[in-house]
């Protein structure tokens, strides 16, 4: 594209402009008078600077300069008062600073023009992260504004090993993305990786972080998400810690890091700010219930359709009578209520707060008590529908968690058709799929070295991971000194 | 991202482990109990010598041929014609094993449960297990194995410590009391599966540290041996004499567990996780077929051969035998002795003739 250079004549660059920024109503262009007798102009969005900064720090020192004869650029940049201001020297660029938010002062007999720093747009502040709670860490997470997000990072990670590099995605949107990693810590040969498909995006707009990730991740087709969405500051710190790679989008909270093993999904920071034993138990409740998230529903039909001799002889009579009233095949009445139940699920999040205790309360008793008594599904059904459904809320990270909710349905029906054996075999092509998962080349079930499993069904205590997991792919892996067990 | 498969040492001792151990853990100690009676724990020692030749001896040839698998350099060894010969008398005994293997697995799973589900419809779904898992490649089996393996090993460990109350110390008696000779015929059948180790040939290229092959491979033979001793025992202490009449020893024992009147009927669990090994099993076998015939055609890439030698194993499942008494007297006859040739006895020849003709290791191989 060709470049127009901004001209000295005052009148053509403001006729330029003028016509790039046709029918738009709020923009600005403010003329002013520099000492009184050199004509300029300040161009800007309304509402996108601080124009009271641009008042005190701009345009009241421009009017107040005295006795020059005609004025040049660094007088000018002498006596405006502000630290953040370049000299541009095209009109794209000027174009480009005002939409985002920058204003341009443009002067005449003046080369080139003059952008400030001063775009600010109204934005949340930073509140509880609302998607990753915990009881005992840091409250604060991310907000909409890229900068503020990695500011907070920086605050957490004070090292000049911490590199930040930044590009535009979107034709239309040009949203800022910010790659940030540990220099000496993260691999070269991820980070090319990374660079090489952030650039081969071509889109017209990036709102969201998660259009992101489906754009660069390695296997697209698949329900387990091999890239982490966090908007916890003090997670992003960890991974990056770790030697990982933290991709920040501007306009989302939400953070995105790779490589992501299965196993990081499973890791909250909460479980090294409880006690170590208390921590241990959670993290292997976690996987426990993701099994049950899986399995229940699918293992509970197999049972009841194929394995009745299993069940304990009181049970099997309690739900044998239960049963008798009920006309559909345990398959079926599995099916169903799962489905029910993720409906119920889905309307819980999208309904406005104010009616959102009606729906539970309609939920809860329609389709666990009524349904029951007028004969359309038996209570054990119920029993284990609602503990599969606390199950998948166990996982820190809600994209894993949603997985099993997607597998639950096949695995239900190979049960209700083969038994355990469908279960079993279903169950397989899962550990297959997982198995050849790869985030960023990094396998995503099965870590490489045998070392790595001390953090994740349980955690070992801090002193004990002495390295950092090699599923980060990090290029230095001590982490910390030896025996800092406390005597 | 491109760069070649790989798996560790340790991955590819537990996949020749299920490769060998999950069908001969169900067949076995009834097989060897028929010949070996009391002395039936002993049997499986004597496969030692024709495993370690067997392991070393592809070894050997791994080592000369870096990087090639036994169909790769079978024409290089012997010369084009008999080597044409030889490949396919591997390939179609490669490819009949697969489907001897998948017919075990219906005819058990028809046998222990699913009395009235058509045999088709059960090899048919695994196979299309078998096959997703073929279609992911060496590394993604390498990675299930590591998965599943402790799961399958958990299952032998548990269901003998579960039947220790059942035990009769005295079904031991007398150790060898009809001379060493009974455990020696017992250890023949068992040569069938010691034998499958030839397909450790077909591993060894993948793996990431050459120098742990033998390693790996001596130990993935000794944890075999050793399980089969376990397994064997357990089916001795339990059952004594009767243990040959039994066709599936270890499940029948599982039937015995019984605690708090809890944990009982287990079998379809036992089945369940016995079913992950199976999988292994046949997935190595599969794969094995599949790459053979891939490379004896020459094609750039083996998964479009995965659905025909799907359908083709499935057709020799049906083939193998009217019914599963059939089959498990062609286990313990012909295909011994089938096994044994082209197995044992056809790659050893090999080894001869390539320590002969190719005294240094050859360099620069291709």
């Amino acid at each position: 594209m060709e470049q127009t250079v901004l001209s000295e004549v005052l009148q053509d660059n403001v006729e330029q402009l003028k016509q790039v920024f046709e029918r738009n109503s709020d923009c600005i262009f403010q003329s002013i008078m520099i000492a009184g007798r050199f004509p300029a102009m300040i161009t800007y969005f309304d509402n996108t600077c601080d124009t009271k900064e641009l008042n005190r720090s701009v345009i009241t020192p421009l009017h107040r300069m005295q006795q020059i004869r005609q004025v040049n650029m660094d007088d000018l940049r002498n006596v405006i008062d502000l630290s953040h201001m370049k000299t541009i020297q095209n009109l794209d660029e000027a174009v480009q600073n005002i939409l985002s938010g920058n204003p341009v002062l443009l002067t005449d007999q003046v080369q080139g023009g003059l952008v400030f720093s001063l775009a600010q747009w109204e934005q949340r502040g930073i509140e509880d992260p609302m998607a990753e709670n915990v009881i005992r860490g840091p409250r604060e997470g991310f907000t909409e504004s890229v900068g503020v997000n990695i500011s907070m990072v920086r605050r957490r990670l004070k090292t000049s090993d911490f590199k930040t590099e930044e590009c535009t995605i979107g034709t239309m949107t040009n949203t800022k993305v910010v790659v940030a990693y540990s220099d000496s810590l993260s691999h070269p040969t991820i980070r090319e990786e990374l660079k090489k498909r952030l650039q081969k995006i071509k889109i017209d707009k990036l709102i969201e972080s998660g259009e992101l990730e489906e754009l660069i991740e390695d296997q697209p087709y698949s329900p387990f998400p091999t890239i982490i969405a966090s908007e916890r500051p003090d997670v992003i710190t960890a991974a990056i810690t770790e030697g990982r790679i933290a991709i920040f989008t501007d306009g989302t909270p939400f953070v995105l890091v790779v490589p992501s093993t299965m196993n990081s999904f499973f890791q909250s920071p909460e479980d090294f700010n409880q006690r170590l034993l208390i921590g241990s138990f959670i993290r292997f409740l976690r996987y426990a219930f993701y099994f049950i998230s899986l399995l229940a529903p699918a293992t509970y039909v197999a049972l009841l359709s194929f394995h009745q001799e299993m069940i304990p002889t009181l049970l099997l009579l309690n739900i044998a009578s239960s049963r008798e009233s009920v006309p559909l095949p345990a398959v079926v009445e599995a099916l169903l209520m799962e489905i029910m139940f993720e409906g119920l699920r889905e309307a819980g999040v999208r309904l406005p707060k104010q009616i959102g205790a009606a729906i539970s309360i309609v939920g809860a008793l329609v389709i666990g008590q009524a349904s029951i008594s007028a004969g359309l599904v038996t209570a054990p059904m119920v029993v284990i529908v609602a503990i599969t459904g606390i199950a998948s809320f166990m996982v820190p990270h809600y994209a894993e968690g949603i997985a099993p909710r997607l597998l639950r349905f096949p695995l239900m029906i190979m049960a209700g058709t083969m038994g355990l054996l469908g279960l079993m075999l279903g169950t397989i092509a899962v550990v297959i799929h997982l198995c050849s998962l790869r985030s960023f080349g990094v396998p995503y079930l099965v870590p490489v070295r045998a070392k790595d499993l001390k953090d994740t069904v349980i955690r070992l205590p801090i002193w004990s991971l002495d390295e950092r997991p090699s599923t980060a792919v990090p290029e230095e892996i001590t982490r910390q000194a030896p025996h800092q067990k406390p005597e | 991202m491109g760069q070649k498969e790989q798996i560790s040492g340790l991955q590819m001792a537990l996949l020749m482990y299920t490769a060998i151990l999950a069908t001969a853990v169900l067949l076995i100690p009834s097989i060897s109990a028929s010949f070996a009676m009391q002395d039936m724990w002993i049997s499986p020692l004597w496969t030692v010598f024709v495993g370690a030749t067997l392991v070393f001896g592809m070894y050997r040839l791994h080592l000369k041929f870096p990087g090639e698998n036994l169909i790769q350099y079978i024409p290089r060894i012997v010369g084009r014609v008999p080597g044409v010969v030889m490949t396919m008398g591997l390939i179609l005994v490669q490819v009949l094993f697969t489907g001897v293997i998948v017919r075990e697995y219906s005819d058990f799973v028809i046998g222990a449960y699913l009395n009235k589900t058509p045999d088709i419809m059960i090899m048919f779904v695994m196979i299309a297990v078998c096959a997703y898992c073929v279609y992911q490649g060496i590394e993604v089996m390498g990675r299930c194995a590591i998965f599943f393996v402790p799961i399958f090993i958990f299952l032998i460990f548990i269901v003998s410590v579960l039947l220790i109350p059942e035990f009769d110390v005295t079904n031991f008696m007398p150790v060898l009391g009809n001379g060493i000779l009974p455990s020696m015929k017992g250890s023949f059948v068992i040569h069938e599966w010691i034998s499958e180790f030839v397909l450790i040939s077909f591993l060894f290229p993948f793996l990431g540290k050459k120098e742990k092959a033998l390693k790996w491979g001596m130990i993935s033979l000794g944890a075999v041996i050793f399980s089969m001793v376990i397994v064997n025992s357990v089916g001795l202490l339990l059952f004594g004499s009767i243990a040959a009449r039994l066709n599936y020893p270890v499940m029948a024992a599982s039937r015995y567990i019984s605690y708090g009147q809890f944990v009982e009927h287990v079998e379809s669990v036992v089945l369940t996780i016995w079913v992950t090994g199976t999988f292994l099993k046949i997935t190595v076998f599969y794969y094995v077929s599949v790459i053979s015939i891939s490379h004896f055609l020459k094609l750039k890439n083996y998964r479009t051969l995965i659905f025909p030698v799907g359908l083709w194993i499935i057709v020799l499942a049906k083939w193998t035998g009217h019914s599963a008494l059939d089959v498990s007297i062609g286990i313990s006859t012909t295909l011994v002795v089938i096994a044994m040739v082209i197995f044992y006895l056809f790659p050893m020849l090999l080894v001869v003739i390539a320590e002969m003709r190719f005294r240094k290791p050859k360099e620069g191989a291709r």
